[in-house]
């Protein structure tokens, strides 16, 4: 029989109960659209936490006050004031290090004209700048002389310019901030928000402004450091490390009283938590796409059963048993890709839906749509083989004598 | 010459823990351009006797022979072929594909040949005008809106469209009205007139007398065998 033929004969089959093929084309149609969407879900989720890592900048050390412990009891991470304005200049003797900025942040109204605005506010020093890797959407960074005499100057995130100054340009503007005026000098460029924070919605201002005007002591929130390549960013760590313990007096066998992260390990952590998400969504998806074989199997066992005339009358025509085969194994088939077409679509657009929801945007990978695609095809035929073999083995006498 | 030979065939079935004797060392021979029909009660054999002429049984001991072929040594695919080439079946209940237009119904046979759609169409419309189907009229229109009587010219339409050596009809006028029963016995008289050989197996005396040879099967046996004399037409003798 010709390929035509078979083709035809496979689609009047379908044919013959619409409901029931749309059921078992539905059952295919959600398992790829699952494996499209949730594979596709997995990578935004990846790369997602993978930019926000990378948006810290290159070669980065975060150094954060913490763990104090009390009792053998962790407080968790930052839970003491332990970094200070000292911790910094000891460490800027560090020839390992790049550069290092220390940091506070907190929250504070600004206000500007009628606006009144809550936002989280920074006090940091302009190395800052080449350690995070910020760059400016306009304007300028606060200078270093600003930064060590008392500038009433801010750099304000993109968010937060949109807030307070709607469509104007924020650059020589005044805003208040807890009561003091600041001259804005720049705007950041957009980082893009990940999950629930949003990078831009901060101002920054001189670190040494803000301990004296608005916080009061030297205590920090954070220290950033940079190594000064990729390679040496171990033994930076290591550097840092002693400094501190030294600077603060620890004795050997004193455990820490802050965490050094190092950027590399970040990431590290990451791809294995990342692996773990994808394999466990694919798992999901796979188990189905599995439910969905199994019922293309039921509704073809169904199929035979109830032709089981046709396919005796078709064998005293001439049909062979490779021919019955084909022709079931063909509806199957087609079963397994028109269910895989529809699927991707599906899948594609429900990875936008979800990338609306989660307002990221979800990649859908080509080869997910290939592998997907391919898969469909193979759980039709593979599901398909037990219930066409029964076919095509029938005895044609007792096949045209079946009631 | 033979166009179907039974030598000395036997089936049995496992029924249960019983094995029914169906049909018992028949040997029977039917010769190009023969109308035989074969009759006897339900469960004589008769059909039996029929699904081994036909290749869709094997016999348990004796030999088929299709044309001079050996059956018994053939594999599915060449039985398949011998099917399709040599032998056209007419069942009782039309047996037509539903949702498929007369034509193609015709034409599956050709299909499964290997034929290309338009010649194959094309021969199924010559094959339906000689069963008196218009294929430009009826042609495209599906079995449920056909009469009984049309379904099986469409029927024996797909069973000489092969120009097989042998049309084999299994009460090919149990679902048919008296009317209609005699239009498809006058097809088969005058197909048979134009060359085809033609095996009918009915219970019916009444249909058996439009053949020209009768077999008559009792318990698996051939309890005769006689030709008929018409004498006077097809319809002598109907004491209806």
């Amino acid at each position: 029989m010709r390929l035509n033929r078979i083709l035809r004969t496979a689609f009047l089959g379908l044919g013959h109960n619409p409901l029931r093929t749309a059921l078992t084309l539905l059952g295919i149609i959600i398992g790829v659209a699952a494996v499209v969407a949730l594979l596709g879900v997995g990578q935004a989720a990846t790369a997602s936490v993978t930019s926000q890592i990378q948006g810290l900048g290159t070669n980065v050390l975060v150094i954060s006050p913490g763990q104090s412990t009390e009792n053998g009891i962790s407080q968790g991470l930052g839970s003491s004031a332990s970094l200070t304005d000292s911790d910094v200049k000891a460490l800027q003797k560090d020839s390992a290090l790049a550069a290092v900025a220390g940091d506070v942040t907190t929250r504070a109204q600004v206000v500007y004209g009628s606006v009144n605005y809550q936002t989280q506010v920074e006090g940091t020093t302009p190395d800052i700048q080449t350690i995070r890797n910020l760059s400016l959407a306009a304007g300028r960074f606060f200078n270093t002389v600003e930064a060590n005499h008392d500038g009433y100057v801010a750099v304000i995130g993109s968010t937060a310019a949109e807030n307070l100054f709607g469509a104007q340009s924020p650059v020589g503007k005044t805003i208040w901030i807890d009561g003091l005026a600041f001259e804005v000098v720049g705007e950041l460029a957009s980082e893009g928000s990940s999950g629930a924070t949003n990078n831009d919605d901060r101002i920054l201002i001189p670190l040494q402004t803000m301990q004296a005007h608005l916080l009061g002591g030297d205590s920090l929130t954070t220290i950033y450091a940079s190594a000064r390549d990729s390679q040496s960013m171990t033994q930076a760590q290591l550097q840092v490390e002693a400094t501190l313990r030294q600077a603060h007096g620890l004795r050997f066998g004193e455990s820490d009283d802050f965490t050094v992260t190092n950027q590399a390990t970040l990431l590290s952590a990451l791809s294995n938590v990342s692996h773990t998400l994808q394999v466990f969504l694919g798992g999901i998806a796979g188990i189905s796409l599995l439910v969905g074989g199994i019922g293309i199997m039921n509704i073809m066992l169904v199929t035979v059963s109830e032709r089981t005339r046709e396919i005796g009358l078709r064998k005293s025509l001439g049909a062979t048993q490779g021919s019955i085969l084909g022709q079931f194994l063909t509806e199957s088939a087609v079963v397994g890709l028109l269910g895989g077409c529809i699927g991707i679509v599906v899948g594609i657009v429900g990875a936008q839906g979800i990338g609306r929801f989660l307002q990221t945007s979800v990649p859908v990978n080509p080869s997910s749509i290939w592998i997907s695609f391919v898969v469909a095809v193979a759980v039709g035929l593979v599901f398909g083989v037990y219930p066409a073999l029964r076919a095509a083995r029938m005895s044609p006498m007792n096949a045209l004598r079946y009631e | 010459m033979a166009v179907l030979r039974l030598e000395h065939v036997s089936k049995r079935y496992g029924v249960g823990d019983q094995t029914v004797q169906a049909v018992r060392d028949v040997t029977l021979s039917i010769d190009a351009g023969e109308f035989v029909a074969i009759v006897g009660p339900s469960g004589s054999g008769k059909s039996t006797l029929m699904h081994l002429m036909g290749l869709l049984d094997v016999p348990s001991t004796g030999h088929v022979l299709v044309d001079n072929v050996e059956a018994s040594l053939l594999r599915d695919r060449d039985l398949a072929r011998l099917r399709n080439e040599k032998i056209g079946f007419v069942f009782q209940n039309f047996n037509l594909l539903p949702r498929t237009s007369a034509v193609e119904n015709v034409a599956l046979p050709l299909f499964y040949a290997g034929y290309r759609t338009q010649p194959a169409l094309a021969k199924a419309r010559e094959a339906l005008a000689r069963v008196g189907i218009d294929p430009h009229l009826r042609g495209h229109h599906h079995p449920n809106q056909l009469s009984g009587g049309q379904q099986q010219r469409v029927a024996i339409a797909r069973a000489i469209v092969n120009e097989p050596r042998v049309v084999l009809a299994d009460e090919p006028t149990g679902n048919l009205d008296s009317q209609t029963t005699d239009d498809i016995l006058d097809l088969f008289t005058s197909l048979n007139r134009e060359g085809t050989t033609i095996v009918l197996v009915t219970h019916e005396e009444y249909v058996a007398r439009h053949a020209r040879r009768i077999v008559s099967v009792r318990d698996g046996l051939i309890a005769s065998d006689e030709a008929v004399v018409h004498s006077a037409g097809p319809q002598a003798g109907v004491e209806a």
